[in-house]
């Protein structure tokens, strides 16, 4: 099992390894705010700040700025995340009790920010991990040490339960427990 | 099957999953956890699931499960404490009618139920936000019932996505209902807002908005002033809005609008009302609330809102809130505050606060005064000079002393408490007037792995060279990497082969020996506090493992998967504790750690000169090998330093040293070790998060003893560094449990390697100290001095002060203050009573030598120091003293050593847990009460605060009151009945009987103890079981008083 530390360091080299030439403005404030601690790697890097300054009219425009990170994630990854922004502006998902949030129609991404925010560290982090989807569905993506702020991969599974992606539909579903299977 | 996994599935259009999923729910039939996670989130993304879950949830009847209930409210944001089950179902069918059917969510809203209408507006949320904000305006903005409305306003108050501000249009128009006002409030209560103030995001208002904020300003304002602390606002017909609002928002509120109206008048109005500015937004602070460029919200406070006020409210603002501030706000204040005007009135208010009993007010009353002109403050000190005050002798001097102009208008205040003449100390540089602070040197070490080493180590050093000149490390650790493999792997069969066995830990926990973790069965140390001692004890003998190897095999051991950041290695050949051990992964690290450790504990304890060799060539090794001083450990926050020397492991080989010597040879080779490592890996930094290594105290008093240390260097050791070595000392000399110090060579440890001519010496030299820091104290006026921070009280003290001449020094410097329960501060009566309490009687003192002493003084002294006790009540010689004393002790609450039960068992009958749980001792309550009399019993009644930090004491000052009658019994059936008070219940029966008609009254309290019993069948069983316990102890004292009767 990989330590957090080692996942850092990880972070780190494929970081520093990349062409900062390539980098979109928005990557290179990400990249730079990874960077800044070389013993951490939180989703605070992916700055709300930042993520605010893009354009978050919709998700096409997003994505032309270069939201899916093209350049920071493998292209494939980036893809998938393109697509995932796309469908983001569909949930609203409930935090607590305490304030529930609720659905907007409208398909700015102003209001799903902190998700924007979940998506990309998400990504990042199944990338280093080396993006195993069947791995993922079934947990074995572990860090050991990570004591908080774990990903939250909820965002990158969701995208392979699509529809529109139902070629990989197959893993989730035999992640379900056998007893169902049975039961069906 | 994780949460992430069901949150996509739900997530998705994917029909395929969504049944397989629901599927799942209802197979889940004894899986509450799992139906918890598909229900709870099931409402969170996609309406066509949420449809299909709303339905298997009807068809299957999951309502009758807790988690699916729970569910319910979790998705409408409705708090779920007492919520009857027929109530869930109504918010249930709800959702499921407006869910469907969006026509009669319109239906909902023209009607008067606010639950329906609340679900409905939610129902509306879920489908499109926008539209169900829309209604809910429309509602609040209508003639509609106030309970619509109120359902209305907590709908939006639990969405997060509702902006308040900007539908103050709307809600502006509605400020008279207290609802709207009070959810407009909480809606501009925004931290957001606030630091986008602070940076100049937001700026002024303008054209309506601006209108609308004036018309805020003035209704909050006026809400404001009679707004309490804390006031929660509730609606009797909709149970679930709850709204708290506190004077501290509201001052928040007014703060930032005032800020965006930007006016004058606004400021000023809102620097001149009553607030509570301490806790409000623009008074903090805190480095992560700081901008970019480090600025806090104070400094913008008082960089951008202050200045624009008049000099009259600025001044006002000043006065009322600048006394109580923390030091650091107060020094941002002092900037902008100490160049106003401030009128006669208000210096003279500011001077009044002269009259306070803490020091600490009356210090920056001072500071504050120095502000004033010469002229103004001459005037000032004139009829400062003329105030009654405690100490303000001493305060006039400290004023004189800092002005030069004071200095020359006045001469030195002639009384005693004005502190003059009063010797000035200096502090650690200057030795506090007690030694003379001088460098310590580097001991002469010789580095034995240099061929030409030829000193008196090297005998004792030449087994850690190897034929190649690097160190031979193989005394050290007999095992290597793989020989402990192979140990452990011996290990790991033994407890495969043992694992199905089972043990209670000494928590009462059952487990397996093959679980993860291996427990300790009891408070033991070494083996026999583990299970299963002998199967390790045969493990041992079976793979001969030496005792002499068992030092770096636990070393090893305890690297094994360690991720610790203070853990140093060291770049040696043969050094086997490196980054490889620490990623080695062993299934039973934990059982294999303990069971070494345990193995290493028992032997050290036995024969701790075992490892004497083993630990000292480990902390040479570092001490000529290592050339870092200090460990940095960085976090996105913090930076943390720890110097080298208490780090893993040379913190441990440490350790086991300063015990493990025995023959004079050793002592001297590690005396001189440790004070050379001591100073090789001193950090200068202030900034480190631990305190820099120091040599043991009993050794430093042994170096000084053979003349290795002066005497003023031994007392610079102990000084430094705060005091942390002087701390130590203290409590190696003195043994310290039950209030009871006493010298530690009766209670010697055997196998101390020092002899009672060291702890005699390292006794005297700290008591020399403390009594020198008394001495300091007692020259304080207001300012702390520089023996303040040695003395003030803490869990365990650096100081301990001997003596009834200490003790009457300490008193007569109080004056007339009481003693400070709350002692644990620098303020000047607080470090006296830390003085006090950590004073103790030598044998040679007689009771008369506390003559002098307020005779209410000693009965406090008696509470809070209890080692007094004996010395007061001979000196005071009052009849009945012991029995007033145990009164109060014996009807506390709090749980006592076996020797206080002992002593108090002298004067009752009642078990000490017929005590604790509420007992009355009638007889000796009376003879107390007649022995001592009404005037001294009163003495001890105000004193028994004094027994513990709590409201402990407040039991025993009931009862009395009881049986004096000062409490009626109506009193007390009242707070029966209001609070369910366990202690009034039980002085029911101490209230004294009428006259006449006795059985009626002793049948009255008779069946309201009884009441009291059913009544506690409608809560849990725990607080079913303490309820009868107490109708237990009532009908105790009920019958008791019977008794007396007879």
């Amino acid at each position: 099992m990989q330590t957090y530390k080692e996942l850092v360091a990880q972070a780190h080299e494929y970081l520093n390894a990349l062409d900062k030439g390539k980098l979109n403005k928005y990557e290179k404030l990400f990249v730079k705010s990874m960077l800044e601690d070389k013993n951490d790697l939180r989703e605070y890097s992916f700055s709300g700040e930042i993520i605010s300054q893009m354009p978050l009219i919709n998700a096409t425009a997003l994505v032309n700025a270069g939201g899916a990170l093209p350049n920071l994630l493998p292209a494939e990854l980036s893809e998938m995340l393109a697509n995932y922004l796309q469908e983001l502006h569909q949930y609203s998902p409930t935090r607590g009790i305490y304030r529930i949030s609720l659905r907007q129609r409208d398909e700015n991404l102003k209001t799903n920010m902190h998700q924007v925010k979940e998506a990309y560290f998400a990504f990042f982090v199944f990338a280093l991990m080396g993006a195993d989807i069947d791995k993922l569905t079934r947990g074995q993506y572990q860090v050991k040490d990570w004591d908080w702020g774990a990903p939250v991969f909820s965002h990158v599974i969701t995208l392979i339960c699509l529809p529109t992606t139902n070629a990989r539909c197959k893993l989730p579903k035999r992640c379900l427990p056998a007893k169902t299977m049975w039961a069906l | 099957m994780t949460h992430a996994l069901i949150r996509s599935i739900e997530r998705t259009n994917n029909e395929e999953l969504h049944t397989l999923l629901l599927q799942v729910l209802k197979a889940a039939q004894l899986q509450e956890g799992l139906r918890q996670s598909i229900v709870e989130t099931g409402d969170e993304c996609n309406l066509n699931f949420f449809e299909q879950l709303l339905q298997i949830i009807d068809e299957q009847n999951l309502l009758r499960f807790a988690s699916v209930r729970r569910s319910v409210q979790a998705w409408a944001g409705l708090a779920y404490e007492n919520i009857e089950d027929k109530d869930i179902k109504t918010i249930f069918h709800a959702i499921r009618t407006f869910f469907r059917n969006p026509e009669m969510r319109e239906e909902a809203y023209r009607g008067d139920n606010p639950l329906l209408v609340y679900v409905a507006l939610y129902c509306a949320g879920l489908d499109d936000y926008a539209q169900s904000e829309q209604a809910a305006l429309s509602l609040i903005d209508s003639q509609c019932p106030q309970q619509v409305r109120v359902a209305a306003i907590y709908y939006l108050n639990r969405s997060s996505i509702f902006e308040g501000e900007k539908h103050l249009d709307v809600l502006c128009k509605h400020l008279d209902d207290k609802y709207v006002l009070a959810f407009t409030t909480s809606e501009l209560n925004n931290r957001d807002n606030f630091d986008a103030v602070d940076s100049g995001k937001l700026g002024l208002y303008k054209g309506e908005e601006r209108k609308q904020a004036e018309l805020l300003f003035e209704t909050i304002f006026d809400w404001h002033k009679t707004l309490k602390a804390n006031e929660s606002l509730t609606y009797g017909g909709f149970e679930w809005f709850a709204m708290s609002v506190s004077n501290g928002t509201t001052t928040d509120v007014l703060w930032y609008l005032a800020s965006r109206l930007g006016d004058q008048t606004y400021i000023d109005r809102f620097l001149t009302m009553k607030q509570s500015a301490v806790y409000a937004h623009f008074m903090n602070v805190y480095k992560w609330r700081a901008d970019k460029n480090g600025l806090t919200p104070l400094d913008h406070f008082l960089k951008d809102f202050f200045p624009k006020a008049s000099e009259e409210s600025k001044t006002k603002f000043v006065v009322s809130h600048i006394v109580s501030l923390d030091p650091d706000k107060f020094e941002r204040f002092e900037k902008v505050a100490k160049n106003l005007h401030y009128t006669e009135e208000q210096v003279k208010t500011i001077e009044g606060k002269l009259k306070s009993k803490v020091s600490s007010t009356r210090q920056r009353i001072i500071s504050i005064l120095l502000w004033l002109p010469d002229e103004q403050l001459i005037e000032c000190y004139k009829r400062i000079q003329k105030l009654k005050s405690p100490d303000i002798q001493g305060s006039l001097s400290e004023l004189r002393e800092a002005s030069p102009a004071l200095a020359k208008a006045f001469e030195a205040p002639i009384s005693q408490e004005a502190g003059q003449s009063m010797k000035v100390y200096p502090g650690e540089e200057g030795g506090f007037g007690l030694y003379k602070p001088s460098v310590i040197e580097m001991p002469e070490m010789q580095n034995p792995f240099n061929e030409g080493s030829n000193n008196a180590l090297k005998g004792l050093l030449s087994k850690l060279m190897g034929k190649s000149g690097a160190p031979d490390l193989s005394s050290l650790f007999a095992y290597n990497y793989d020989s402990l493999i192979a140990l452990y792997q011996k290990f790991e069969a033994l407890i495969n082969a043992n694992a199905e066995k089972q043990y209670k830990s000494k928590w009462n926990d059952e487990y397996l020996l093959g679980d993860a973790y291996l427990r300790e069965v009891n408070f033991d140390s070494g083996l026999n506090s583990l299970p299963f001692p002998e199967l390790w004890q045969q493990f041992f003998k079976d793979n001969d493992v030496k005792d002499q190897d068992l030092y770096g095999l636990h070393l090893m051991v305890r690297s094994v998967g360690q991720s610790q950041d203070d853990w140093i290695s060291l770049n040696l050949a043969n050094y086997p504790l490196n980054s490889k051990l620490r990623q080695l992964e062993l299934k039973y690290r934990s059982h294999f750690n303990m069971v070494i450790a345990a193995r290493f504990q028992d032997v050290y304890k036995e024969h701790p000169e075992l490892f004497f060799d083993a630990s000292y060539t480990l902390a040479t090794i570092f001490f000529f090998y290592c050339n870092e001083k200090k460990v940095v450990r960085k976090t996105k926050y913090s930076t943390y330093i720890y110097p080298i020397p208490t780090c893993f492991p040379l913190q441990h080989a440490l350790q086991t040293l300063q015990w493990a010597w025995r023959t004079d040879e050793e002592f001297d080779a590690c005396s001189t070790l440790l004070l050379a490592i001591s100073k090789k890996f001193y950090l200068d930094d202030k900034e480190k998060s631990r305190s820099n290594y120091q040599i043991p105290p009993l050794m430093a008093a042994r170096m000084n003893l053979e003349g290795k240390l002066t005497d003023d260097q031994l007392m610079q050791l102990l000084m430094a560094e705060s005091g942390e070595m002087l701390d130590t000392a203290s409590f190696v000399v003195f043994y310290d449990r039950d209030y009871r110090r006493k010298p530690v060579w009766n209670l010697q440890p055997k196998d101390s390697p020092y002899s009672e001519k060291v702890y005699r010496h390292l006794r005297d030299v700290i008591n020399r100290i403390a009594n020198h820091l008394l001495d300091i104290e007692l020259t304080r006026r207001n300012a702390p001095t520089t023996a303040t921070q040695l003395l003030c009280g803490r869990y365990r003290n650096k100081v301990v002060l001997w003596g009834t001449e200490a003790l009457q020094k300490a008193m007569q410097a109080l004056g007339k203050e009481h003693l400070v329960r709350d002692y644990y501060a620098k303020e000047k009566r607080a470090v006296l009573t830390a003085c006090i309490v950590n004073c103790y009687p030598l044998e040679t003192d007689k009771p008369e030598m506390l003559k002098g002493i307020e005779p209410s003084r000693l009965v406090e002294l008696a509470f809070f120091a209890p080692q007094w006790m004996e010395l007061v009540r001979e000196h005071l010689k009052w009849k009945g003293f012991n029995e007033a004393y145990y009164y109060f002790v014996a009807h506390t609450k709090e749980s006592d050593s076996e020797a206080k039960r002992a002593q108090i068992a002298l004067y009752t009958d009642l078990a000490p847990e017929e005590l604790a749980d509420g007992a009355f001792d009638a007889r000796l309550f009376n003879e107390a009460f007649k022995l001592v009399g009404k005037k001294n019993f009163a003495l001890f009644y105000d004193a028994a605060k004094y027994m513990g930090s709590s409201n402990y004491h407040s039991r025993a000052r009931r009862f009395a009151d009881v049986t004096q009658g000062l409490i009626k019994e109506t009193e007390l059936y009242e707070q029966i009945d209001k609070t369910r008070n366990k202690d009034a219940l039980c002085a029911l029966g101490l209230v004294p009987l009428p006259k006449s008609k006795v059985d009626t009254a002793l049948l009255k309290r008779y069946k309201r103890i009884q009441a009291f019993l059913k009544e506690s069948k409608q809560f849990g069983a725990q607080r079913q079981t303490s309820e009868k316990r107490t109708a237990e102890i009532a009908l105790i004292n009920l019958l008791a008083r019977l008794d007396t009767m007879m």
